[in-house]
């Protein structure tokens, strides 16, 4: 096939392909995020919409009815909200920050399996994606080490995280050309100076996205608060305070049984739940364009010829 | 891949007397990465392994794990006795693997997609919005779906699907009772909540693929599809692939939390799941959900093991690590 | 890129160092580990020749733990008055620990490693408790009691009834093995549901204002609202697993019962003669699976079809959705178990005033239990229930000064700092009447979580020994008098609107309890299935779910599977369940009888 056949066509397929193609592309893109944001955008609308309002039920486009911030205001009225802020940044950022710097740079190491032990080391990380030894000899392992009703039981124990060790194992393993690493040892690099001048740089769109999903998992987690603490106000992290905001009534009518619950307060309606969500949700919102920059950015641009 | 590998490993001593210590002194820097990952796996995950046993015990609060008298496979004798469990498992299974064929290939194909937008601004836009979702809890997004599928009642003209087929002059659906349905409803608004987070490690894949690879490609005459399936798919198979695998150790898991918020008495029979199952069993009282939930996960996890193994075996041979 | 390292190995370093400072840290700073201590260890306490009040005694940290309260706001707590009152009589330094969801399963993981609260409480679940006795988790509290009578003179009168003694038979075996401060609950007045709330405009709309008063007349009017475009009724259900509304409603007034028999011991059962219970020839039938059963489900399946019972039930929530479309007034009766008077006041002024602040009492008709051919719907009730059981983990050192705290709030003085607080701040006095500052409560009790001017008590505490949070006379009278005589104050401290609505509904109930409610003799109360067949009331509700949702919503033919229900009934061994209640019926009333 001469180049002279070849040209008109490729340019005819191609500016045909581009407009059908960019097309489709648009419209699933565009009606999938549709689809993805009006939810959100319901609970943004029906968080506003007095009760009265709300009641009517229906689809709804716009806040109707004036904007009303009562369910705002009952959540900030809960006075440990301020401190549980805080409990939860704190726990975030350090979280975030420990498990990432334990699960890479493990992850780094094991994906040397070249290396003695890596491989033996590899299973045994791995095989804890299957087996975990329970609740009871966990209470028992975190009491001798001091850590029940420790703030530190929300940091610790999850700082090796399985899932995204194997993640960023075959990240290290197979997106991170080679080349790239032998070029640093030709020009004199060691070791540590491949891991800091090269690895780590190269991978930042892998740890900003890692990053995000630990300190997503760091932020929502109320699950070591629940049964490791439990009863200590000043540590209880902000998606504790918001889960019971959202489940609790519901929790209580399932248990206490019908005397029980004869003085109960009223639920909180639909809207109290929506307008939690929100507040949940405004934090990692404010960090995501941050990182997604990140992600989204090709870090191996000109890198290395193939 | 493995030649490379190699390649590195190239300048080894070998035969030495103190070639251990020398091994150690030429590998210092790998082991210390690798030293504290383990210790937090030695103390926090291994630690407290020894309570599997539980599965195969009648725990005794004064006798502790290691004293309580052993009872074999009492505890799975009373799972497998009752129909409702298998029917559950078999549930659980299918919603499972409807989620690993349609879920898990609309993330990659909505990830592609996605990347295949030209304006940037439009692509930024777009990627947050699918990723939105992931922040609505269940509980909540379980409200949303019934708020949209309700079927119509007296005094209401039910939810906009509903109201949609009216329009459209079809019958309206009771899609929530609608034991025939519920799975798909489970898998659908499954991938609605999750796709759009699940894209982002494919997302970061991709953008680590050399631009100068669809530049060639593009002279040799490829045009966009051809790039995309031949380009930037294979680039971002290891992810996908563990992806895949990590998807299959969760087959017999199942997600409480939606499927609670969602189902119902009248769908029981394709809905109920595992999770519910227990929680049900288990809202009585009695004093055995330590063991008997230690025994259901030390089974489920035992069979994703296996899965697991099979998967990671087929995804070796496509020349693409597994997660072992 | 050297600075990123730097910077990268620095904060390696500082973390590793942070990591192991916490391990420090947390080790002094977190309470000092508990040993297992030997039950009764305490009771041996030097017998000095003067007897020593609480102020001699040793200051400890006491652990409560209560279900479903807050403790957000430690500084509103750090101010609590009452909290501080009880704290200084008996010298104790008070911990409130509370919690909603997984609380149980907490509760029963700190149990079992030790590091349970040290006062805490359980459902009344007899296999939970003995196990715990079994395995050594919990003091033996008769033991301390009964070795220092002079030290705890109510508890010592309290658990030496004959009652009490009972309720130790109960769960335990054996009369004397008091382990638990029981929580043995009635109410004031009695409580039952089956009785709708009507929206009074529709009722005027499509049936000129008349309340249906028997069971064909709701069918009746439920349909003609569907008709008129309204749904016609919303009986209360979780995802259609709590028959309770439905059944109350349809099929007791034809002389059954749909329920599967789970949660109390006759529940699915009715008494073959109602005029022979108490006697040697009482015996229950199990109804779930009987032919009037069979035509109850009929009619709710009809009224389903018809949009008399709304069709959004078992898929849509009761307390967003109902709620939202009983205000709104789509739904023209709506039950929410209104046997007891306060419940209409949620209904009224919680929902269908909050979402309509205009409307009037009248605007909502609180209805009538219903009749089918003069058989009035029937509740048949002890009057009494086990609340929470409260107990003393043997990880406590010192479960003496436990039961210190647990005697001083079972003296008067005790319940009065409870349910009335302290005088000159939260009540005073004119004449014999007591004046609530209603106010006064609601600041207290808002920092933990009960914001609303609602109730009239101390919220923590209010069930440790009746579940019906109210008052009790414990010191004057006897055990099982006090329990089941509470001291109701609703009406006392209500604002005057409140106390219309509570008139409103109290009247109305009143005017129809006597035909609907039968009270069972006391010794009921004891009566309870063996544990071993728990499995069997799980399978058997586990099938009228089933049979009945799809039954009602028209999945599943009623003729043609009826036979299929009862089968599974029979094969999942139903009919051992009414061998045992009545076994267990005819031992109580031999052994209590009297």
């Amino acid at each position: 096939m001469d180049s002279n056949n070849k040209q008109p066509r490729r340019s005819m397929r191609q500016a045909l392909g581009f407009n059908f193609y960019d097309v489709f592309v648009l419209v699933f893109c565009i009606g999938f995020a549709l689809v993805c944001f009006y939810p959100l955008w319901y609970v943004l609308i029906a968080s506003v919409t007095p009760y009265e309002e709300f009641v009517k039920g229906g689809l709804m486009l716009w806040p109707s009815g004036g904007i009303d911030l009562q369910y705002y205001k009952t959540i900030f009225s809960n006075s440990s909200l301020v401190n549980s802020m805080w409990i939860s940044v704190s726990k975030t950022v350090i979280g975030t920050v420990l498990s990432l710097l334990v699960t890479s740079t493990m992850a780094y190491a094991v994906s040397k399996s070249y290396v003695k032990g890596m491989k033996l080391l590899n299973v045994l990380v791995v095989f804890n994606l299957f087996f975990s030894g329970g609740l009871i000899p966990q209470y028992l392992l975190y009491m001798d080490l001091g850590l029940i009703r420790n703030y530190w039981v929300m940091v610790l124990p999850g700082a090796l995280n399985i899932t995204y060790f194997i993640i960023m194992r075959n990240y290290f393993s197979y997106s991170v050309p080679s080349e790239l690493e032998e070029a640093a040892r030709i020009d004199g690099c060691n070791d540590i100076s491949v891991f800091f001048r090269v690895i780590i740089p190269l991978s930042k769109p892998m740890l900003a996205a890692v990053g995000l999903f630990i300190a997503v998992i760091q932020w929502n987690d109320y699950y070591q608060y629940m049964v490791f603490i439990a009863s200590k106000p000043l540590l209880q992290p902000f998606a504790w305070v918001l889960r019971r905001i959202l489940t609790d009534q519901t929790m209580m009518s399932q248990v206490r049984n019908g005397a029980m619950s004869l003085g109960a307060q009223l639920p909180p309606p639909m809207a109290l739940r929506m307008a939690t969500i929100i507040c949940a949700m405004l934090p990692i919102m404010c960090v995501y364009p941050f990182l997604q920059k990140h992600f989204a950015k090709g870090m191996m641009l000109g890198a290395v010829k193939e | 891949m493995p030649e490379l590998a190699k390649a590195v490993r190239a300048p080894k001593a070998p035969g030495r007397p103190n070639k251990f210590m020398a091994y150690l002194r030429k590998y210092w820097f790998i082991y210390a990465l690798a030293i504290q990952g383990f210790l937090f796996m030695l103390v926090f995950n291994y630690g407290p392994m020894y309570g599997i046993q539980l599965a195969f015990k009648d725990y005794k609060m004064n006798l502790g794990v290691w004293g309580s008298p052993w009872v074999g496979l009492e505890h799975y004798r009373r799972l497998f006795s009752d129909p409702v469990f298998l029917q559950a498992f078999k549930n659980t299974v299918l919603i499972n693997v409807y989620n690993l064929i349609f879920g898990f290939t609309f993330n990659v194909f909505l990830a592609l997609m996605i990347n295949e937008i030209q304006f940037r601004r439009l692509k930024s836009v777009v990627q947050t919005a699918v990723y939105l979702p992931y922040f609505l809890s269940w509980v909540i997004f379980a409200g949303l779906v019934q708020v949209f599928l309700a079927a119509p009642t007296p005094g209401d003209v039910g939810g906009a699907v509903n109201q949609m087929l009216a329009a459209l002059g079809m019958e309206t659906v009771d899609f929530l009772k609608n034991p025939a349905m519920f799975r798909s409803i489970v898998v659908i608004t499954g991938i609605i909540k999750t796709a759009g987070y699940s894209t982002i490690i494919y997302l970061a894949a991709i953008s680590g693929v050399n631009p100068a690879l669809y530049e060639s490609a593009a002279i040799d005459g490829a045009n966009r599809l051809d790039m995309m399936l031949h380009i930037t798919l294979p680039r971002i198979l290891p992810s996908v692939a563990v992806m895949f695998i990590l998807s299959v150790s969760q087959i017999f898991l199942s997600n409480f939390d939606q499927i609670y918020n969602l189902y119902n008495n009248f769908v029981l029979s394709t809905g109920d799941v595992l999770s519910t199952y227990i929680y049900r069993i288990s809202l009585g009282g009695g004093g055995t959900e330590f063991e008997l939930s230690t025994a259901a996960n030390f089974l489920l996890n035992a069979m994703g093991l296996v899965a697991v193994v099979g998967t990671n075996k087929f995804v070796e041979k496509m020349d693409v690590m597994g997660i072992f | 890129m050297k600075m990123h390292s730097k910077a990268l190995a620095l904060l390696l370093a500082a973390i590793m160092l942070v990591t192991m400072l916490a391990g420090c840290n947390s080790a002094s700073s977190s309470a000092p580990a508990s040993t297992p201590a030997q039950g009764g260890s305490s009771t041996a306490a030097p017998a000095d020749d003067a007897p020593k009040g609480n102020a001699d005694r040793e200051n400890v940290n006491i652990r409560f733990s209560q279900f479903a309260n807050s403790t957000d706001d430690p500084e509103g707590m750090a101010n609590d008055p009452i909290k501080k009152a009880i704290e200084e009589a008996v010298n104790i330094t008070l911990e409130y620990d509370t919690g909603t969801e997984g609380y149980d399963d907490r509760m029963q993981t700190e149990l079992s490693v030790g590091a349970a609260p040290e006062l805490f409480p359980t459902w009344g679940e007899a296999d939970k408790i003995r196990a715990w006795v079994d395995e050594e988790a919990v003091h033996n509290l008769g033991e301390i009691i009964n070795g220092d009578p002079e030290r705890y003179p109510t508890l010592y009168k309290i658990i030496n009834t004959p009652e009490y003694k009972a309720y130790n038979k109960m769960y335990l075996g054996d009369e004397n093995a008091t382990y638990a401060i029981y929580s043995i609950s009635s109410l004031a007045y009695p409580m039952f549901n089956g009785v709708p709330a009507y929206n009074t405009n529709i009722l005027n709309e499509v049936n000129d204002g008349k309340v249906p008063a028997t069971v064909d007349e709701f069918v009746e009017f439920t349909n003609a609202a569907a008709k008129a475009g309204y749904s016609g009724w919303w009986p209360y259900n979780v995802k259609l697993t709590n028959w309770g509304e439905m059944d109350a409603t349809i099929a007791s007034p034809m002389g059954t019962t749909i329920l599967a028999p789970a949660s109390s011991a006759w529940q699915g059962f009715m008494p073959d003669d109602d005029s022979k219970i108490g006697t040697a020839d009482e015996h229950w039938t199990m109804m779930t699976t009987s032919e009037q059963s069979k035509e109850a489900v009929k009619i709710l399946a009809e009224m389903y079809k018809t949009g008399a019972l709304h069709q959004g039930i078992g898929v849509l929530n009761d307390e967003d959705d109902g709620y939202s479309q009983f205000a709104n007034g789509n739904i023209a009766a709506f039950s929410y178990g209104y046997g007891y008077y306060t419940q209409y006041h949620k209904i009224y002024k919680s929902v269908f005033k909050a979402a309509n602040p205009a409307a009037m009492i009248a605007d909502v008709t609180l209805g009538t239990a219903l009749q089918q051919d003069g058989r009035w719907s029937h509740k048949y009730d002890t009057g009494t229930w086990v609340g929470a059981n409260y107990f003393v983990p043997t990880s406590c050192d010192y479960p003496d000064r436990v039961l210190d705290l647990v005697e001083f709030l079972a003296t008067s003085e005790g319940q009065m700092l409870l349910f009335r607080g302290i005088e000159g701040l939260t009540y005073t006095m004119d004449g014999g009447n007591v004046v609530y500052d209603m106010d006064a409560f609601v600041n207290i009790n808002k920092s933990y979580g009960y914001p609303n001017p609602d109730r009239c008590r101390y919220m923590w505490f209010s069930y440790l020994f009746a579940g019906g949070e109210m008052m009790l006379d414990l010191e004057n009278k006897d055990w099982w008098e006090a329990v089941t005589t509470p001291f109701d104050n609703t009406i006392e401290w209500a604002t005057e609107e409140d106390k219309e609505i509570y008139d409103y509904s109290l009247s109305t109930i009143q005017s129809f309890v006597d035909n609907v409610y039968v009270k069972l003799p006391a010794y009921y109360g004891f009566v309870a299935l063996p544990g071993e067949l728990t499995d069997v009331r799980t399978a058997c509700t586990e099938i009228t779910n089933r049979y009945l949702s799809a039954m009602i919503g028209g999945q599943m033919d009623i003729d043609a599977n009826w036979d299929n229900y009862v089968a599974e009934y029979e094969a999942a061994g139903a009919a051992q369940i009414e061998e045992a209640l009545n076994a267990s019926i005819q031992e109580c009333r031999e052994t209590y009888g009297a």
